[in-house]
C-alpha cells in the first residue's frame, strides 16, 4: 500500500519555540489516523504543516507524493481541511455556498446539484438549503462544511476535532461518511480528544506530546507497548504523562 | 475519485467577483430585519450628511470667493491640497486594512486550501481592499464636486465626470496601498532589533518632515501671511506627478469639454492604476505562497513586558490586573492598534505640521479659531473611536465574563474598572491633542485652557456613554465586534455620542465666530467663555454619570 502521507524529521520553530520536534510519520492510503495529544502539544500545526499553510524548519513533508509548499503543488485541491471552526460565508445561503465551492473545484453544475441534492438529504439540510448561514447553529455549519468538502471527493481529509458542536446523530453521521470514505480509498486524518471515538474509528493511533511523536501504533499494539495495560484513555494518559520515552 | 482537480480552475477572479455580489445582495435583502432606529438613523444621515456637507463647502467655496482676489487665487490650489491629503489617506487606509486582510484573515487561510492562484486571490483583496477603504471619500468628494460645480458654474455632469475619474484613482491609491503591505509582508525584515531599527528610521523619517519653524510670531496681517507661507506651501500639491493632479486636470478640462485633453488624463490615470493591476497580479504569482509561508512563522510566544508589569504599581491590585489586561488585548489586537493610530496618529501628524504650514503666523483670532475646530476634530475622532471599540468591551468578554463576575470584587467593581480605564484612557489621549495642537498654534493661556478642557470633557463624556450603553445592551453571545456596533444599542450609542459631540463644541465655534465678527470685547468673551464652559461641564458630567449609573444598574439586574 502506497503512503498518502510521509513526514521525515519534521520540525517546525514559531520564533524560538519548537512547536513540533522531528517527527517521522507514514500514513498509508485509506487508513483512518487518530491524532492525540494534549492542549498545545503540536497537532494543528501538523495538519497545518501538511496542508501546505505552514513550512516546515527541517524535515520533509511528503502529501500524495509532492510537496505541499511547492509552488506547482497540485495536491492542495486533492485534500480537504477541516479546522475546528472553518471558514464560511455567512452571508450565502447554504446552497450558495455549495455551488461556489463546486465552482471553485471546477465540478460540472449538473453533478453539483445532483450532490447538493444527496448530500443535503444526507445531512438533513434540505430545508435549511435557502436560508443564510449567518442563521445557522454551530452543528449545522459543520454539517455544511461536510457535506461541501465531500462533493470534490478528496483523497485525504484532514479534519481537526471533528465532532465538536455535533449532536450524537451528527457525531454517529460522520463517523459512518469517514468509514466509507476510508473504504472507497480515501485518508482520513483526524484529530480528537474524544477518545472513546478513536478507538472505535481509527486504524492507527498517534499520540503527541510537546511536539513529540510518542507513539505511533494500531491501538492494540499500543496496549501491548504502553506499561498502562486497559482502554485507551489509560494509554493516552501514560503517554502523555512527563516521565515517559517514546515507544514510536 | 472525481477527477475534477485535473482541469484548471475556472476564472476565480469572476468566481470570487459573483460570490461577493450575492453575500451584498443578500446584506441589501436582509434591511428589513434590522431595527427601525438603526435603519432611521442611517436614511436620516445618507440625506442630511451629503447635504450638510455640499452646504459646507458651498459656504466655504463663497466665503472664499468673498475675499476677493487672494481668495480666488486660493481656490485652485485648495482643490489640489484636498485631493492630495485624500489620496494619501486611500493609500494609508488601503496599507492598513490590506494587511490583516492578507496575512491575519480566515477567508484568505480557507482560499488558499483552493485551487484559486494566489494571483486572483490578490486582485481579488485590491478590489476588495480599495472599495473597503474609499466609501468615506466617495461621501466626501460627491457634495464637494457638486459644491465646486455649482459654485463655478459647470454643467450637473460635472459630479458625475468626477465620479468616472475617481474609480481609476481610488483603485490606484488602493492598488499602492496593497503593494506596500504585500512588500511588508514578503520582506521587511523581523526580529526585536529590525523593529526598533525601523521604529528609529521611522521617527527620524518623521522629525525630518516636520521641521517647525523656530520664527518668533510675525504679526503680519492675514493677507501677507498667506501669500508669504501659505500660498507657496500649496503649490507642491499640484505637482504633475501626483495622480491627483491628473485627476483635477482632467475634470477640469472635461468641464470646459476639452474631450480629447480629458481622455488624455483619465487614460493616463486608468493606465497607472492597471499598472498597479499588473504589479499585483506579478506579485501574487511569484512571492504572494512565499509572503503567506512566512507570515505563518511569526512568533507565537509573546514577551512580557516590563513596563506592562510595573507600570500600574500605584493602582489596586484589581484595578491594576483590569487596566493591564485591557492595554495588553489592545496593544495585541492588529485592527484595534492599527486603527487606533490610523484615527489618533493621523491628528497628531497633522497637528504637528501646523508650524510646517505657518499657521502660527495667523493673526490670534484665526489662531483661536483653528484651535477650536482642531478640538472638533479631536472630539469626532474620539466619539468614533468610542463607539466603535469601548462600546463593545464589555459584550466582548463573552463567555469568559464569569472571570470578572467571580472575582472578590464581583462584575459592578469590574464594571466601574473598565469604565475608569476607558475614561482616564480616551481622557488623557484627547486632552494631550488638543494641548499639542494649541501649543502648535501658540494661542494664549485662555484658549489653551478651553481647548484642553473641552476635549478631555467630551472624551468622558464618549466613554462613559459608551461603556454604559454597552453594558446595557450587552450582548454575550456575539464574538463579531462590528455586528455588536451594528445593533440597536451600538446605533444609539452613536447617535448619543454624536449628539453630545455637536451640543458641546459648535457653541463653541461659533463664539469664537461671533467675536471676530461682532469684534466683542475681550472680558464679554471670557465671560461667555466660562460660561460655556460651565455648561458644557455640567452637561458632559451629567452624561458621564447617567450613563456609568445606567450600566451599573442593567448588570445589577441582569442574570447571567
Amino acid at each position: 500500500m502506497t503512503n498518502a502521507i510521509e513526514l521525515r524529521q519534521v520540525t517546525k520553530y514559531f520564533g524560538g519555540r519548537c512547536a513540533v520536534h522531528e517527527v517521522t510519520l507514514d500514513v498509508p492510503r485509506g487508513e483512518i489516523f487518530g491524532f492525540l495529544g494534549p492542549n498545545g502539544a503540536g497537532k494543528t500545526t501538523i495538519i497545518k504543516l501538511m496542508c501546505g499553510l505552514l513550512r516546515p524548519s527541517a524535515g520533509t513533508v511528503r502529501v500524495l507524493g509532492e510537496d505541499p509548499v511547492a509552488p506547482d503543488a497540485t495536491v492542495r485541491r486533492r485534500i480537504a481541511y477541516i479546522p475546528d471552526s472553518p471558514y464560511i460565508y455567512e452571508r450565502l445561503t447554504a446552497a450558495e455556498f455549495f455551488d461556489f465551492v463546486g465552482q471553485l473545484y471546477g465540478v460540472p453544475a449538473d453533478q453539483t446539484a445532483r450532490q447538493r441534492e444527496e448530500w443535503f438529504d444526507r445531512f438533513e439540510l434540505t430545508e435549511a438549503a435557502d436560508m443564510l448561514i449567518r442563521d445557522f447553529s454551530h452543528g449545522m455549519r459543520q454539517r455544511l462544511i461536510y457535506a461541501s468538502a465531500l462533493l470534490r471527493e478528496p483523497e485525504i481529509f484532514f479534519v481537526d476535532e471533528p465532532f465538536i458542536g455535533l449532536d450524537p446523530k451528527g457525531i454517529r453521521l460522520i463517523k459512518t461518511l469517514l468509514r466509507e470514505r476510508a473504504r472507497a480509498g480515501a485518508t482520513v486524518f483526524l484529530t480528537t480528544h474524544l477518545l472513546a471515538l478513536i478507538e472505535t474509528l481509527a486504524d492507527r493511533v498517534g499520540i503527541l506530546r510537546h511536539g513529540r511523536l510518542m507513539a505511533c501504533a494500531p491501538i492494540a499494539t499500543l496496549r501491548t507497548l504502553s506499561r498502562g495495560t486497559g482502554s485507551l484513555e489509560d494509554i493516552y494518559l501514560d503517554l502523555t504523562g512527563a516521565d515517559h520515552e517514546p515507544v514510536v | 475519485m472525481n477527477p475534477s482537480y485535473e482541469r484548471p480552475p475556472p476564472a476565480g477572479l469572476r468566481l470570487l467577483f459573483r460570490m461577493d455580489w450575492r453575500e451584498a445582495w443578500h446584506s441589501i435583502g436582509t434591511i428589513r430585519t434590522h431595527s427601525r432606529l438603526k435603519l432611521g438613523v442611517i436614511a436620516a444621515f445618507t440625506v442630511l450628511l451629503p447635504w450638510g456637507l455640499y452646504a459646507l463647502f458651498l459656504s466655504g467655496l463663497r466665503f472664499l470667493t468673498s475675499l476677493g482676489g487672494i481668495g480666488l487665487m486660493l481656490v485652485r490650489p485648495l482643490f489640489f491640497v484636498f485631493f492630495l491629503g485624500l489620496g494619501f489617506l486611500l493609500v494609508l487606509s488601503s496599507a492598513v486594512i490590506g494587511y490583516p486582510a492578507f496575512f491575519r484573515s480566515a477567508e484568505t487561510d480557507w482560499l488558499r486550501l483552493t485551487p484559486l492562484s494566489p494571483s486572483s486571490i490578490a486582485l481579488h483583496r485590491w478590489f476588495q481592499v480599495s472599495a473597503l477603504s474609499a466609501w468615506a471619500y466617495f461621501i466626501v468628494v460627491i457634495p464637494f464636486a457638486a459644491a465646486y460645480g455649482r459654485h463655478e458654474g459647470y454643467p450637473a455632469r460635472f459630479t458625475i465626470i468626477l465620479m468616472a475619474f475617481s474609480l481609476p484613482f481610488v483603485l490606484l491609491c488602493g492598488g499602492l496601498g496593497v503593494l506596500s503591505c504585500l512588500i511588508l509582508g514578503r520582506w521587511a525584515p523581523r526580529g526585536r532589533r529590525w523593529r526598533i531599527l525601523m521604529v528609529g528610521l521611522l521617527l527620524t523619517a518623521f522629525a525630518a518632515v516636520i521641521r517647525p519653524s523656530s520664527a518668533s510670531v510675525n504679526r503680519d496681517g492675514e493677507l501677507q501671511a498667506i501669500l508669504r507661507y501659505i500660498a507657496p506651501g500649496l503649490r507642491l500639491a499640484s505637482h504633475p506627478l501626483w495622480p491627483s493632479a491628473w485627476l483635477l486636470e482632467g475634470v477640469w478640462a472635461a468641464a470646459r469639454e476639452e474631450w480629447g485633453r480629458a481622455a488624455y488624463w483619465w487614460g493616463l490615470l486608468t493606465s497607472t492604476a492597471a499598472l498597479a493591476g499588473v504589479g499585483i497580479e506579478a506579485f501574487g504569482r511569484r512571492h504572494l505562497a512565499e509572503a503567506w509561508l512566512r507570515a505563518g512563522e511569526t512568533a507565537a510566544h509573546i514577551r512580557r513586558r516590563r513596563l506592562l508589569r510595573r507600570w500600574p504599581v500605584f493602582l489596586w491590585n484589581d484595578w491594576a490586573a483590569i487596566a493591564t489586561k485591557e492595554l495588553r488585548l489592545f496593544l495585541r489586537d492588529p485592527v484595534q492598534w492599527s486603527q487606533g493610530i490610523f484615527f489618533f496618529a493621523l491628528l497628531a501628524f497633522y497637528f504637528l505640521n501646523l508650524r510646517t504650514l505657518h499657521y502660527h503666523r495667523l493673526e490670534p483670532v484665526w489662531r483661536d479659531f483653528i484651535a477650536i475646530l482642531n478640538v472638533f476634530s479631536i472630539s469626532a475622532v474620539v466619539c468614533s473611536f468610542a463607539s466603535r471599540f469601548l462600546y463593545p468591551q464589555l459584550s466582548l468578554e463573552g463567555q469568559a465574563i464569569w472571570i470578572l463576575g467571580l472575582s472578590p470584587g464581583g462584575i459592578q467593581r469590574a464594571y466601574r474598572i473598565k469604565l475608569g480605564v476607558a475614561i482616564a484612557g480616551l481622557g488623557l489621549v484627547a486632552g494631550a491633542l488638543a494641548a499639542l495642537s494649541s501649543r502648535m498654534l501658540q494661542v494664549d493661556p485662555v484658549t489653551f485652557w478651553a481647548a484642553v478642557g473641552l476635549a478631555t470633557l467630551v472624551s468622558i463624556a464618549a466613554a462613559a456613554l459608551s461603556i454604559g450603553l454597552g453594558a446595557v445592551f450587552l450582548d454575550l453571545r456575539e464574538r463579531n465586534p462590528a455586528a455588536i456596533v451594528s445593533g440597536f444599542g451600538g446605533t444609539l450609542n452613536l447617535v448619543l455620542n454624536l449628539a453630545v459631540m455637536i451640543g458641546s463644541t459648535v457653541p463653541f465655534g461659533l463664539l469664537f465666530h461671533m467675536r471676530r465678527r461682532l469684534e466683542m470685547a475681550e472680558p464679554t468673551f471670557h465671560r461667555l467663555l466660562a460660561i460655556g464652559l460651565t455648561g458644557v461641564m455640567a452637561v458632559c458630567l451629567a452624561v458621564a454619570l447617567v450613563a456609568g449609573w445606567l450600566g451599573g444598574r442593567a448588570l445589577r439586574q441582569r442574570e447571567f
